[in-house]
C-alpha cells in the first residue's frame, strides 16, 4: 500500500486547469484537496508501488497537468505476499 | 581511504548500472577529500532490496531512498533488537572473539566496515576499555561445546521494544528530534552513517555535525533512561510513600 | 483542509490509514500553499511509554553498581545504567544489564513443598510455617539458621534477631563465612573494627593499582574499567596484576607477577623488609599512629594462638622480615627478584599514591587472615594511608556481604552493629536495645558454616547436635567445599531436617524436606549494602509469582507461630520480638502475608537496627535518607543543618567527623585503646595440602564475567547462559601436551576427596602457569567443590577453595 501525498502543477491555460482537476476528481486513488491558484493538493493512494508508479504516468498523461511534486510518501511495510516489497 | 573504495567496489555490479553515468561520477568522486553534497535524484548508498522492481526508466522512478525507506527503516529497526534483550541493552556479539585481547574489537569497531554482506559498525559510544565488560558472545565456548552440554534456559522475559518510528518535529520541513537520547549514542555515524543501518541513513551525511540541528525529544530528560517519561524528581516513576 | 495536531486518543482511535491519509494531505497542502502556518503535519507521535522507572542496586556483586528498572504491566522490561549514581555513573556489566532477566526463568519455585515419602507434595503456607515452628519448637538448641551476603539488611536482621533475641541462641551463621571472614578478621586485627576505611574514589585519584591475586577485570568490571578509563583521558595509572595465571586483568597491567600458592605472604613480607631498606618508613606515622604486633606461643598442635598476639617493638619487627630478602622472597614465591624490588620501591615512595585491592585470593586462603594484616600493614608502614588514593581496599563479592552479614552481625560470634558475643558489655547493649533481660543473650558462640554443616552431615547420636538447618538465599549444596563430607552425607540422615527459602530448584533444594517459594530483588522491598560502606535502598516494583512470599516475612511469620507456642519469641515484658504496631497503637499483623504491605516492614526493621550502629560508629542514617538517595557511606552523621553526611575516609581528620579535632588521624577503636592501628608480623606458610607424586596439580577455582557465583540466576539468563553454556578446567600448554590433551578433550580432574570430569580449554580465557589449572565453579553440572578442600583460617574459619592438589588425566 502507498499513500502519497502530491502537488500537481497545472497549466496556466484555466479551463485546461479546470478540465484537469475534474480528470483528477474522478480518478478512483485520487483525493482531491485545497487548489491555490495552479496548483491543487492530491493524496493519491494505491496498493502497491508498482501500481502507484501507473498512477503517476497517468496523472501525467492528463492533459492540463504540467508538472507533479512529491510532499509525503508512506509505504507499507514488505511482505512475503507483497514479494518483499511494500 | 583505500579500504572505502574496495568496499564500494565490492557491491553489486548491477547497481552501478542501474546508476546512470551521472550517478557512476557522483559516486565515485565521493571521498574523504573532497565532500560533494549528492544530487537530489541520484541516491549514492543505499543498497536496493529488489534492482528488478526498480529498472525503470529514470525519471517516472520514485527516489530508492524515499521509495524504500520506511521498509529499510522498519527492517534496521528488527535487525537491532534480535541483538538484544531489550532496547538499551548492550548487544551480544554474533561471532566469535578472541578472548584475552580486547583490543582486538577495535580493529573492526573503531572506523567500522564492510567483510562480504557482513557490516561492522562503529560502536555508537564514547571509548571504554574494557568491551567484553558488556558485549559477550552470543555462543560462547563454541570449540568447546559436546553432545551432553546443558541445555539452553528457558526465560519468559519480554523486553522492551523501541517503536521505531521517525522523530516528532517542530514544523513541517524541520529536523526531526532523536527518538532516543544520546547516552551511549553520541556517534550518530555508527548507525546512521556509512555503515549504518538501512534506512536509516540521511541524504545529508556531509554535514558532519549532526547536533547542530537535532536534539533528543523533549520528553527525554537527558538524565533519565533513554525512554518513558520523567516526570518525577530524581527520574523516578514511583512516588515516593 | 486544515489537520491539526492529533493527541494520543485520536491516534489511538483512528485507524492508520486514514491517519497517513491526513498526513499526506496536509503536507501536500502545505507545499500547495507555500505557507506553512496553520498546516501543521499531524506529528507521528511515538506512542507515550509506559513504562514506569525505578532505582534499586544490582542484585549481583558487591560493586553495588545502581540500576534503573523499567517496569511494564506488572513486569520488568528494560535495565538501564543509573546515571545519577556516583558507583557506576550508568556505566553497568554485562550481569548488570541482564538482571532484569534473573527473575523470568521459567522453572522458578511457586508453592511450598514437603517431602513426603520421598516425593515433594505442594502445601500450604500455613502448614509450611507449621511445621518449621514445630521442629524449632521440638529441639530449639539443634536449629541453626544459614543466611547470606545476599540477604537484605532488614532480612538477615529478622533472622538474627529471631536466633539471638528469639531463641536465646547463636546458633546463625552465613555465607560470608565462605567469602568475606578473613577480610573482617583482617580488618578486626588491624584497626580493632570491621571494613574499608577507603572508598571507591581511590580508584580515581591512585597513582599506582595493584591486584593482589583478583581478577578485576571479570569479577568487578565496573570498578575495573573506572581505573583503566582513566587512561583514555590521558592519566597516568600504573596496574600491577599479581595472580597465578593470565587473566583479563593481565591484558591491561603494567606489570604482571606470576606467584605460586601462598606467595602472597612472601611477597607482602618482602615489601615490608625493602619499605624499610630502602627508608621508606613513614616514621612520623608509624610512632604516633602504629603499634607492632606479632602472634604469641601456640598452646597446642591443634589450637593457633589467639588473635590478639602480643605486642613486638619496631626492631623486632624489621629483625623478623629481615630473612625476607628479594631473592628469597623470589625464591618462596616464584616472582622475580627485580620484580620484588619494583614493588618495594613503589612503597617506598612517598609522592605516589597506591591502592591495593584484593579480593577471593586473599580471603579464601587458610592464611587469610595474616595476609589481609600483612598488607594493611605495609599500607600504614609507608604512610600510604588515609589519603585520596592510598588505601587497601578489600573488595566484596555479594551485593551485602558487607551490608547485612557483617553489619547486621548475622554471624554466630555477632551481633548487629559490629558488636561480639564475647564482649558481656556488648551483650547489655544488645539487650538493652531489645528490651531483653539481663543474661538472655547466650555467651556462648555458636557453629561457623563449616562447623554446622559438618554436624548436620554427622548421625546425631555421633555429636551431629544440628538436627534442622533453614537455609535462605544461598546454594550450601554448590558452594560448601569438599560437599562429599559436607553436604551429602545428609541424604543417608533420616531424622535431619533441611528447611530451603529459594527462587529456583537448586543443589541445595536437591536435599531439602521443606522448600519455600520466595520472591528476589524487586519482587519485595530491600537494603544492600555494598564493598565501600554504602547502604542502598529499593522499593517493591512487581509481585512475586506464584505463592512466593518475602525471605523476611517467612522468618517473622515462624517467629509468632513460636511465639504463640510459648516457645520463646518475647522480650523481657512478653512482647513478641516483631511486635509492630501503627500510629493508634494497635498492632499490625506482619505475620499474616495479607496485611505485610499494610506498612513498611522495612522501614521498621531498618530503624530499630540502626540504633546499633552507633556503638561502634558505623552510623547508619534513617531510612528515609536512603529512599532519597543512591545509597550514602556511613558513618553517616547528621549536621547542624539536619543534613546528613557520609564519610569517605575514615579515621582520616579530614572526613572522618569522628576523629577529634585537630588530629590528622585516629583509630579510635584500636585494639590496644591507644588510638593507634596494629602492624602486624606474620610469616610465610606453606599451603597444607602441596602437589605430590599422586596428585601433582595444584588446582585453583574461581568465577567468570557472564555468571554470578552458583549459577542459579545467571544460567537461566540465555544471553549469559549462551556466552558461557558449561565450566572448563585451563590447563598450561606444556602440561596439556604431557598428558596428551588437546582443547576440547574432557579430562578428569581428581583429589583425594572427589573427581570431577570437564572439558579442556587451553589458550583461552585464561592461562595457568605451569602445573596449575583452573575450573570455574559456577556449573551445577560439574561441581568442582566435589574435589576442593575444607582447610580453613583458625581465626576466620573461612575455607580455602584457592589451592590444593589434584591429578589431571585425560578421560578416556
Amino acid at each position: 500500500m502507498a499513500i502519497s501525498g502530491l502537488v500537481v502543477t497545472l497549466h496556466e491555460d484555466s479551463a485546461a486547469a479546470d478540465a484537469a482537476v475534474s480528470a483528477l476528481s474522478d480518478d478512483g486513488r485520487v483525493s482531491v484537496g485545497e487548489r491555490f491558484g495552479r496548483r491543487v493538493a492530491i493524496v493519491a493512494e494505491t496498493g502497491s508501488v508498482a501500481e502507484d508508479r501507473d498512477l503517476w504516468d497517468a496523472l501525467l498523461a492528463i492533459p492540463g497537468v504540467e508538472h507533479l511534486d512529491v510532499a509525503y510518501v508512506a509505504l507499507d511495510p514488505p511482505t512475503v505476499e507483497s514479494g518483499g516489497l511494500p | 581511504m583505500a579500504m572505502h573504495r574496495w568496499n564500494r567496489a565490492a557491491r553489486p555490479a548491477l547497481w552501478i548500472t542501474l546508476m546512470g553515468a551521472g550517478a557512476a561520477a557522483a559516486f565515485a568522486s565521493v571521498d574523504r577529500a573532497a565532500p560533494q553534497a549528492p544530487a537530489v535524484s541520484t541516491p549514492l548508498r543505499w543498497r536496493l532490496n529488489t534492482p528488478a522492481a526498480l529498472i525503470v526508466p529514470e525519471s517516472k522512478a520514485l527516489p530508492a531512498a524515499v521509495a524504500d525507506k520506511f521498509g529499510a527503516r522498519a527492517r534496521s529497526v528488527e535487525a537491532r533488537a534480535q541483538l538484544r534483550a531489550y532496547e538499551g541493552a548492550p548487544p551480544v556479539i554474533p561471532h566469535a572473539t578472541v578472548d584475552m585481547n580486547v583490543q582486538t574489537c577495535r580493529a573492526c569497531h573503531a572506523q567500522g566496515l564492510t567483510a562480504g554482506d557482513k557490516v561492522a559498525r562503529m560502536a555508537s559510544h564514547t571509548y571504554l576499555q574494557n568491551c567484553t565488560q558488556c558485549h559477550v558472545e552470543a555462543d560462547g565456548l563454541a570449540s568447546l561445546a559436546a553432545p551432553g552440554d546443558p541445555p539452553k534456559p528457558i526465560n519468559t522475559f519480554v523486553g522492551f521494544r523501541a517503536g521505531g518510528h521517525g522523530g516528532t518535529r517542530a514544523w513541517t520541513g524541520a529536523p526531526p528530534v532523536m527518538p532516543h537520547t544520546t547516552f551511549m549514542r553520541t556517534n550518530c555515524i555508527s548507525c546512521h552513517g556509512e555503515f549504518g543501518y538501512d534506512g536509516w541513513r540521511p541524504d545529508h551525511l556531509s554535514r558532519s555535525n549532526c547536533v547542530q540541528c537535532h536534539a533528543p525529544a523533549a520528553e527525554f530528560d537527558q538524565l533519565a533512561p533513554t525512554f518513558g517519561k520523567a516526570d518525577l524528581p530524581d527520574g523516578l516513576s514511583v512516588p515516593l510513600p | 483542509m486544515t489537520s491539526s495536531l492529533m493527541t494520543v486518543d485520536q491516534l489511538l482511535t483512528v485507524d492508520r490509514r486514514s491517519f497517513v491519509k491526513t498526513a499526506a494531505m496536509a503536507a501536500a497542502t502545505a507545499m500547495a500553499s507555500r505557507d506553512a502556518r496553520g498546516y501543521a503535519l499531524p506529528l507521528l507521535e511515538q506512542a507515550p511509554s509506559s513504562l514506569a522507572w525505578n532505582k534499586a542496586p544490582c542484585r549481583f556483586c558487591g560493586t553495588g553498581c545502581h540500576v534503573m528498572v523499567g517496569t511494564e504491566n506488572g513486569r520488568v522490561v528494560a535495565i538501564q545504567g543509573d546515571q545519577k549514581a556516583e558507583v557506576n555513573k550508568g556505566l553497568l556489566c554485562v550481569k548488570g544489564y541482564h538482571v532484569g532477566l534473573a527473575m523470568y526463568g521459567k522453572d522458578r519455585l511457586t508453592t511450598p513443598m514437603l517431602r513426603r515419602n520421598g516425593a515433594m507434595v505442594p502445601i500450604s503456607w500455613d502448614e509450611a510455617i507449621e511445621t518449621i515452628a514445630a521442629r524449632i519448637a521440638a529441639n530449639p538448641q539443634g536449629f541453626s539458621f544459614y543466611g547470606s551476603g545476599q540477604w537484605t539488611i532488614p532480612e538477615g536482621y529478622a533472622a538474627n534477631k529471631f536466633v539471638k533475641a528469639g531463641l536465646g541462641t547463636n546458633l546463625i551463621d552465613a555465607n560470608p563465612r565462605l567469602c568475606m571472614s578473613s577480610a573482617v578478621t583482617g580488618f578486626l586485627s588491624t584497626f580493632g573494627v570491621d571494613e574499608p576505611p577507603g572508598v571507591y574514589d581511590d580508584l580515581d585519584q591512585c597513582d599506582v593499582a595493584i591486584m593482589w591475586g583478583n581478577n578485576m577485570a571479570e569479577m568487578h568490571p565496573v570498578l575495573f574499567s573506572r581505573l583503566v578509563d582513566r587512561r583514555a583521558r590521558g592519566e597516568k595509572v600504573t596496574i600491577i596484576d599479581m595472580t597465578t595465571r593470565r587473566t583479563r586483568t593481565s591484558e591491561l597491567a603494567d606489570h604482571v607477577l606470576y606467584f605460586q600458592p601462598h606467595g602472597d605472604l612472601a611477597i607482602a613480607n618482602g615489601i615490608a623488609h625493602l619499605i624499610i631498606k630502602l627508608n621508606g618508613v613513614d616514621s612520623d606515622f608509624v610512632k604516633r599512629h602504629c603499634n607492632f604486633r606479632q602472634l604469641g606461643a601456640a598452646v597446642d598442635a591443634n589450637t593457633a594462638p589467639d588473635m590478639l598476639g602480643v605486642p613486638m617493638t619496631f626492631e623486632e619487627f624489621a629483625k623478623a622480615v629481615e630473612p625476607y630478602t628479594p631473592e628469597k622472597v623470589e625464591e618462596l614465591s616464584g616472582v622475580p627478584a627485580e620484580k620484588i624490588r619494583l614493588l618495594g620501591e613503589l612503597f617506598a615512595r612517598r609522592d605516589l599514591r597506591i591502592n591495593s585491592l584484593w579480593c577471593m585470593g586473599f580471603n579464601q586462603h587458610t592464611r587469610g587472615t595474616a595476609i589481609n594484616c600483612i598488607v594493611h600493614g605495609i599500607h600504614l608502614l609507608s604512610g600510604h594511608f588515609g589519603k585520596p588514593g592510598d588505601a587497601a581496599t578489600s573488595l566484596t563479592g555479594q551485593p551485602s556481604a558487607c551490608g547485612t552479614a557483617r553489619e547486621v552481625g548475622t554471624l554466630c560470634h555477632l551481633l548487629p552493629g559490629g558488636l561480639a558475643v564475647a564482649n558481656p558489655e556488648h551483650r547489655a547493649h544488645a539487650e538493652d536495645h531489645w528490651n531483653l533481660a539481663a543474661g538472655s543473650i547466650s555467651a556462648k558462640i555458636g557453629y561457623h558454616a563449616i562447623e554446622m554443616f559438618k554436624r548436620f552431615n554427622t548421625p546425631t547420636d555421633q555429636g551431629g547436635d544440628v538436627t534442622t538447618i533453614w537455609v535462605q538465599v544461598t546454594n550450601p549444596g554448590h558452594t560448601l567445599p569438599n560437599l562429599e563430607r559436607n553436604f551429602l552425607r545428609k541424604k543417608d540422615l533420616a531424622d535431619k531436617f533441611l528447611i530451603v527459602s529459594d527462587v529456583y530448584p537448586t543443589a541445595t533444594t536437591s536435599l531439602a524436606d521443606l522448600i519455600l517459594p520466595s520472591a528476589m530483588w524487586v519482587e519485595k522491598n530491600g537494603m544492600y549494602g555494598n564493598s565501600e560502606r554504602r547502604t542502598q535502598q529499593w522499593f517493591k516494583m512487581v509481585e512475586p509469582p506464584g505463592e512466593a512470599r518475602d525471605d523476611a516475612w517467612q522468618t517473622i511469620a515462624v517467629s509468632k507461630a513460636l511465639f504463640d507456642r510459648g516457645a520463646g519469641m518475647k522480650d523481657k515484658d512478653g512482647t513478641w520480638i516483631f511486635h509492630t504496631q501503627g500510629r493508634d497503637e494497635q498492632a499490625i499483623p506482619i505475620w499474616d502475608w495479607a496485611h505485610y504491605y499494610d506498612i513498611n516492614v522495612d522501614e521498621r526493621l531498618f530503624d530499630e537496627y540502626r540504633q546499633f550502629s552507633r556503638h561502634k560508629h558505623k552510623d547508619l542514617a534513617p531510612y528515609a535518607e536512603y529512599v532519597k538517595s543512591r545509597g550514602l557511606r556511613w558513618p553517616v552523621v547528621q549536621q547542624p543543618d539536619g543534613a546528613w553526611r557520609e564519610t569517605r575516609w575514615r579515621f582520616s581528620g579530614f572526613d572522618d567527623p569522628y576523629v577529634d579535632k585537630g588530629k590528622d588521624f585516629q583509630f579510635y577503636h584500636s585494639v590496644t585503646k591507644d588510638d593507634k592501628a596494629l602492624v602486624w608480623f606474620r610469616p610465610h606458610e606453606h599451603p597444607p595440602e602441596r602437589p605430590d607424586a599422586e596428585y601433582p596439580f595444584w588446582l585453583c577455582t574461581g568465577r567468570v564475567l557472564e555468571h554470578w557465583h552458583s549459577g542459579t540466576m545467571t544460567r537461566r539468563i540465555p544471553q549469559l547462559h549462551r556466552a558461557m553454556p558449561k565450566a572448563y578446567v585451563e590447563l598450561h600448554r606444556d602440561d596439556a601436551a604431557a598428558i596428551g590433551v588437546l582443547s576440547g578433550d574432557m579430562v578428569t580432574v581428581a583429589s583425594r576427596r572427589g573427581a570431577v570430569d570437564l572439558a579442556a580449554w587451553i589458550g583461552g580465557r585464561g592461562d595457568p602457569q605451569k602445573g596449575h589449572v583452573f575450573v570455574p565453579f559456577f556449573d551445577e553440572t560439574q561441581f568442582i567443590n566435589m574435589v576442593t578442600l575444607d582447610a580453613y583460617d583458625p581465626y576466620s574459619k573461612q575455607p580455602d577453595y584457592k589451592k590444593c592438589a589434584v591429578s589431571v588425566r585425560r578421560k578416556v
